[in-house]
């Protein structure tokens, strides 16, 4: 089957004053149609970066240094602003970590939701209205007729965060990128995106890319799972497999680091911090923390190893001698 | 078992003017502290948590109730009267970064601990400083260093050397680990756990994060809309949530092992400017009945140390 996306050997750097700083260092993933993927990391892992590259929404210090993006059947790094601007907001929708900073204040939510579909030159104003309208239902805004005449200030921040759900999906994109969706919310607004999230899912069918530092919130959503950390895949499988099963010391500490309302035990600190990305450790990038680390871990940096079926890991430990 | 305990509130009130409005940001809250224990106080952003936790330190001062630190009324105590008593109280806030004065080294921030309070002699709070760093995990010759050359992780180390500093008893954390790394808030976790036993550190700790107050807590206090509804033991209240309002909190919060039975809470807290009458909780409640809208619930003792304010647990809502 042919992905809808293919993310080969991808390179991405920024250029800073102290230094070259390695955001994404060799990522290479697919992601299938109508599949949930969830990239999980914490800050500095590149999970975000990796994933505005597809978009190309980089900060101007940003450089995709190598590697390739193919969407859809498009190598997205070979496109015009033009064509690139074709596939944003209509064959890839985004909803960014706060929603707050994502709508324009001096803009009614009813023109917001309505530009996409007018911007495409998707459908006539009024009926642009209609779509919006009803979207704005889906995602459970009460009324929408009449919040369509509000301003941003005028809604909640789960409120908000349902109408850049409507924003993303108003023109059915094939690929909706949810980066950090539920993280300025309450628990209990959370569980009400995802679950908003995966109505929306089996309603359009769309593959879905959530990026999270949330192990927990990926269980009931996503089929597949990527670790990243400090700009590396470290394992990548089937989210069952992920964290019942995990392979790579990394995800291993980080289950073991993390405490859970359902289960108890004593958590197990990783020490140390993240490194820096302009001074990446040589070899695995998590052996400064890693408790198995090897002398070959310090050098040489570890390929995939195949643990099981569509099950990764990037760790040395799983070499078959 | 009563003089065990450090911290008593009893129905702390504390309403903020806002325009011609007023907030009712803190409505009647009561909760006893053990000494030695943590009490989790945990709620949605805008409940009042982190208000509590000001009018316990008489950073601010509430409008109703009374405050007891030790056996000692403090709710109207004078600033000069209350000197010794803020030693013996200290707060870890959320963002380490903006609680640490950028232009201090960190030796500097924690001696000046000891200046304030005229304690010691310069020798003696050299030693102490490095002390303390050592304590919390900081590497002491790097005193003369400034905030910004530490990590986020090691920041928040450097606040909570700075809190146990005057040998306090209390410790307010509020909200300790948001601003942090998964990976790395598990080491002030421990870090907090370790020096809890050590010191017979009393703890508040607020978050939102339930799996970690769980963690970390003998007993936790439910608060919504400025008021606490359910406050019980960790272990009562996590295997047997009483108020329909914890419980469709605890079946918010994602777990890795899944959840068997989703609760979805409909809609957002109100406002605290106008709040609803009768129970707070009344415009969301799943079980809600009529007597809801029209009186407000008291918060009652239902079985050994395990308090709800909802009507449908009460007695009188049965009758």
């Amino acid at each position: 089957m042919e992905p809808l996306l293919n993310i080969e050997d991808l390179r991405v750097y920024f250029y800073r004053p102290e230094g070259v700083l390695r955001a994404v260092d060799g990522l290479s993933y697919k992601l299938y149609r109508g599949e949930v993927l969830g990239i999980v990391g914490e800050s500095g892992s590149g999970k975000s970066v990796s994933v505005l590259s597809i978009l190309k929404l980089l900060p101007a210090n940003g450089r995709i240094e190598s590697g390739s993006i193919i969407f859809d059947g498009k190598n997205i790094l070979k496109l015009s602003k033009e064509e690139l601007r074709d596939l944003r907001g209509k064959d890839i929708g985004i909803v960014f970590q706060d929603p707050m900073s994502s709508l324009n204040p001096v803009i009614t939510i009813g023109q917001q939701v309505m530009e996409p579909l007018l911007w495409h030159n998707l459908c006539s104003k009024s009926e642009a209205y209609e779509r919006a309208k009803e979207m704005l239902g889906m995602v459970g805004i009460p009324l929408p007729e009449e919040r369509m005449k509000e301003y941003p200030f005028q809604f909640s921040g789960g409120m908000r965060q349902r109408v850049m759900i409507a924003l993303a999906l108003i023109c059915r994109p094939k690929l909706l990128i949810a980066d950090e969706p539920t993280t300025s919310l309450d628990v209990t607004i959370q569980a009400q995106i995802i679950r908003l999230l995966k109505r929306m899912k089996e309603e359009f069918g769309m593959s879905v890319i959530l990026i999270t530092h949330n192990l927990a919130l990926t269980t009931n959503f996503c089929d597949r799972l990527i670790i990243m950390y400090a700009g590396n895949m470290m394992e990548t499988g089937k989210t069952k497999d992920i964290l019942y099963n995990p392979a790579h010391p990394y995800t291993k500490s980080l289950l073991d680091a993390v405490p859970d309302i359902e289960v108890e035990k004593d958590l197990i600190p990783i020490p140390g911090t993240i490194p820096s990305l302009i001074d990446p450790p040589n070899g695995c990038r998590f052996h400064p923390r890693c408790p198995l680390a090897m002398d070959i871990c310090k050098e040489e940096v570890p390929p995939l190893f195949n643990i099981d079926t569509d099950h990764y890991s990037a760790c040395w430990l799983h070499r078959r001698a | 078992m009563e003089d065990r305990v450090l911290i008593s509130v009893k129905n702390l009130k504390k309403y903020f003017p806002r325009g011609k409005a007023i907030v009712h940001a803190v409505e009647d809250v009561s909760f006893d502290i053990r000494r030695g224990e943590t009490l989790g106080l945990v709620g949605e952003s805008g409940c009042g948590k982190s208000t509590v936790a000001r009018l316990i330190l008489r950073l601010i001062n509430p409008d109703g109730g009374r405050i007891i630190f030790d056996g000692v009324d403090i709710t109207n105590l004078s600033e000069k009267a209350l000197k010794p008593f803020r030693r013996r109280m200290q707060i870890v806030f959320q963002d380490p970064a903006s609680s640490l004065n950028p232009q201090m080294t960190v030796g500097t921030i924690i001696k000046e601990q000891f200046a304030i309070h005229n304690i010691g002699t310069r020798q003696e709070q050299e030693r102490w400083v490095e002390e303390l760093l050592e304590k919390v995990g900081i590497d002491p010759n790097f005193k003369d260093a400034y905030p910004h050359e530490f990590s986020g992780g090691q920041q928040q180390r450097i606040c909570i050397a700075r809190a146990i500093a005057l040998k306090s008893e209390f410790i307010v954390c509020d909200e300790p680990l948001s601003a942090l790394d998964v990976s790395v808030q598990a080491q002030i976790i421990k870090l907090l756990e370790e020096l809890q036993k050590e010191l017979d550190l009393t703890y508040l700790f607020i978050s939102h994060d339930l799996a970690v107050v769980k963690h970390l807590s003998n007993s936790i206090a439910v608060m919504y809309l400025g008021k606490v509804v359910e406050y019980a033991g960790k272990d009562e209240i996590f295997s047997n949530p009483l108020h329909p309002y914890t419980v469709t909190l605890l079946s918010s919060v994602p777990s890795i092992r899944g959840k068997e039975e989703e609760i979805e809470l409909k809609g957002e807290p109100p406002n605290p400017i106008n709040p609803p009458e009768g129970c707070p909780f009344n415009p969301r409640c799943p079980k809600k009945i009529d007597i809801c809208e029209r009186e407000i619930p008291l918060l009652e003792e239902v079985s050994d140390g395990h308090f709800v304010a909802c009507h449908m647990v009460s007695d009188r809502g049965k009758k």
